[in-house]
């Protein structure tokens, strides 16, 4: 082969049936997707199909509060870089069974947490898998701060607070510093002296910060799906 | 591809030809002395981020600005090191490779550095946009969504003219170098598009998104480093040694198997996730398949060089291009690795996935084409590089340093990868014992700092027309007077 053409005819064939199904394939399948109702009764038997806790509903649902914003912040930091949103399958990791990365906060569970499937990431525009694990995961992490959401802003300003050895950064630039009126704020962050502001001043999540926890706060992907993705009967301890 | 006989010996040179390359080197120098010095100067400063986030692995606080932050000065360090060191080192060698080799002066070498200028303006803006907090969260695709159409516009403004130039080439046998070349200039255009249009454009790619960067990222190393690289390696190989390639089919053999099967690969990067189970299993297994190119292309070079194995030790850029020959060899084979089910446990989301990128961003093609920059620079200043110690300086500093980094982020992801595999334990033991490794990594950016110090600073000097004048080519030992007469390298220096 020693003409131009044939060699970019070649190339281009070689480069184009690989992007279509590497690439665009993908991409068509997941800008298809549909997010599934929760259907009462099975077509035809009138069997209970899903959980009726789940009845009018679909999977997953839209984003509530600030958590596109949330989602923007998460990937501007660069979060991504060490925290992954995933749920592997038993036989790729032991992701289902590790320890607070699930439902369960306290380890006891026997229950393995779902592995994480394509419908969990459709509202996202880059589905946020994560780049490397050096943080926990954080596919369930909207667990571990249901109710204590200051905990959460305590852990971004100052990782080491409760665990001293995260290497995790700070993230100070999201907080501001501001006066103390009346009774203060209730998410004014609890510090160590060493850490604290000086007398009359509070510490407190700006917008972005509050964003990012309403984000990481709405991380529940092991939700029970819809029959017809899993193709089985949920288990019954969803109920 | 041509099927010349290529063992006849190389014919005898020409006054005309030594005039002919004089003129060739001449039309170049502008464009291609400017995309090695600013890759040059990238390079110091991607080391420099390098540096700064292997610190903040250990020591979160240390600096203490939200810029530096690890999640900003790791994304920034490696697109710093890939678009402006790698891309531009590449170009400069592109662009004078292909000139020599289709035997045709550059036309147009203004155009080429202008567009060269607006390619470092796109990654200035870039890395400045990750690190002040408006990056993205695809792999190697960080740069502010504004960045790509600046790079993918420059980039085509250069490489149309490498296209032009093989179109106008003198009639003859096309050698292998070009083809990959070649092949280089239509690949970044094409997944760099192709990457994003879907992820930036288009948008809303879910769980496709990710794979769609870890196609990106794959092919990068494989569709565009390695090509250039090969195309370095296959030059400068046969004209240190003096003699042709040692199989000119097994050679052409390994370049379509390379664009044939590449496109595949990438996608492994995620096994175990969200995805239909065959995009990771195809993507793994032509990482595997891709190990057959490797080793036509090793024992190619390898026979080559086969004999003269003293010339490693003296010429500087066949030492380098030696070098980054075996990188090539050790990136593809543990990628080849880490695509598998069974070690992807401890490896898909760990260091180790660093370690690799690195091996092939560094080991593999920064080493080739310092090889390249060796060679080239002397011929198109006319002058000699200054000192030979310094070369060797140079390369042993990185070679040390760069080897230390792969270990030790192979060692460091085993480690925190293994210990995240235990199902009681939090993350405290991943970071307590990868941590010894991590504080190992430090020592080695500061040895690639001086190095890379050391080589800006010879490549400015020679850039500045300071470099030695007149004499025999320097080399990285002098040679032991009872074998000089064998081992006079005469295609080393400015005058060959």
């Amino acid at each position: 082969m020693n003409s131009l053409k044939h060699f970019v005819l070649t190339l281009g064939a070689c480069f184009a049936v690989p992007t279509y199904f590497m690439v665009a394939a993908p991409y068509a399948a997941e800008r298809n997707r549909q997010t599934v109702a929760y259907v009462m009764e099975e077509p035809g038997s009138g069997k209970p199909f899903d959980d009726g806790a789940f009845k009018g509903l679909s999977y997953p649902s839209a984003f509530a509060g600030d958590r596109k914003r949330g989602e923007q912040i998460y990937s501007r930091e660069g979060c991504a870089q060490c925290h992954t949103q995933v749920i592997r399958p038993d036989y790729a990791g032991i992701d289902q069974f590790k320890k607070t990365w699930g439902k369960d906060q306290e380890g006891k569970s026997i229950v393995p947490t779902r592995q994480t499937v394509m419908w969990d990431y459709l509202h996202e525009n880059f589905g946020m898998i994560g780049q490397r694990r050096i943080g926990p995961d954080l596919a369930n992490a909207g667990y571990r701060f249901t109710g204590k959401v200051n905990d959460f802003y305590l852990y971004l300003y100052a990782p080491r607070v409760r665990k001293a050895w995260s290497n995790s950064p700070a993230f100070q630039h999201l907080f501001i510093t501001r006066p103390v009126e009346g009774q203060g704020s209730a998410n004014a962050l609890k510090l160590p002296a060493n850490l604290a502001p000086a007398e009359g001043l509070e510490i407190v999540p700006s917008s972005e910060a509050i964003a990012l926890a309403d984000y990481v706060l709405g991380l529940k992907r092991d939700q029970a799906l819809p029959v017809s993705i899993t193709g089985a009967k949920p288990k019954s301890e969803s109920k | 591809m041509s099927q010349e006989d290529h063992t006849q010996p190389l014919p005898d040179i020409t006054p005309e030809d030594i005039l002919q390359r004089a003129a060739i080197d001449r039309s170049t120098r502008l464009p291609v002395l400017f995309f090695f010095t600013s890759a040059a100067a990238w390079l110091l400063a991607a080391t420099l981020l390098g540096l700064v986030s292997s610190i903040k692995l250990v020591a979160p606080g240390f600096l203490g600005i939200e810029w530096l932050n690890y999640g900003r000065s790791q994304p920034a360090f490696l697109n710093a090191l890939l678009y402006g060191w790698a891309f531009q080192a590449g170009l400069g060698v592109m662009v004078w490779m292909m000139a020599r080799l289709c035997r045709t002066e550059l036309k147009n070498p203004i155009t080429l550095v202008v567009a060269g200028h607006f390619w470092n303006a796109g990654v200035a803006a870039g890395v400045i946009g990750i690190l002040s907090g408006y990056g993205t969260a695809m792999k190697w695709l960080e740069f502010p969504s504004f960045a790509w159409p600046i790079l993918l516009a420059s980039y085509s403004l250069i490489v149309v003219w490498l296209v032009v130039m093989f179109g106008a080439r003198r009639t003859g046998p096309v050698f292998i170098s070009q083809w990959y070349l070649l092949a280089a200039c239509f690949s970044f255009p094409w997944i760099y598009l192709t990457a994003n249009l879907f992820l930036n454009v288009f948008q809303q790619s879910g769980v496709a998104g990710p794979a769609i960067a870890a196609w990106y990222a794959n092919n990068v190393i494989f569709l565009w480093l390695v090509p250039v690289g090969l195309a370095s390696s296959y030059f400068i190989i046969p004209k240190i040694v003096g003699k042709p390639i040692h199989s000119y089919q097994m050679a052409s053999l390994a370049f379509w198997a390379l664009v044939a099967i590449s496109p595949w690969a990438g996608a492994q990067a995620l096994i175990g996730g969200p995805l239909p189970a065959w995009i990771p299993t195809i993507a793994g297994g032509a990482q595997v398949l891709l190990l057959v190119p490797v080793l036509a292309v090793a024992l190619n070079h390898y026979l080559t060089v086969r004999g003269n194995h003293k010339l490693v030790e003296l010429s500087p850029s066949l030492r380098f291009t030696f070098f980054g020959s075996i990188g090539y060899v050790v990136t593809s084979v543990s990628a080849a690795l880490l695509g598998s089910l069974t070690l992807s446990r401890f490896t898909s989301f760990s260091f180790t996935q660093d370690a690799v990128a690195f091996c092939g961003l560094y080991m593999f093609f920064t080493m080739t084409m310092f090889g390249a920059i060796y060679f080239i620079v002397p011929r198109i200043t006319g002058c000699e590089w200054i000192s030979g110690s310094r070369i060797r300086f140079h390369f042993w500093w990185s070679a040390y340093a760069c080897i230390a980094l792969c270990v030790l982020l192979l060692a460091a992801g085993f480690s925190h990868g293994a210990a995240t595999d235990t199902w009681d334990s939090d993350m405290e033991n991943a970071i307590i014992f990868s941590k010894g490794y991590l504080v190992g990594q430090i020592l080695a950016w500061v040895f690639l700092i001086a190095a890379n110090g050391v080589f800006l600073h010879h490549l400015a000097l020679m850039v500045c027309n300071r470099g030695r004048k007149a004499g025999a080519p320097t080399l990285i030992h002098q040679p032991a007077p009872y074998d000089q007469a064998e081992l006079v390298i005469t295609t080393e220096g400015a005058e060959a």
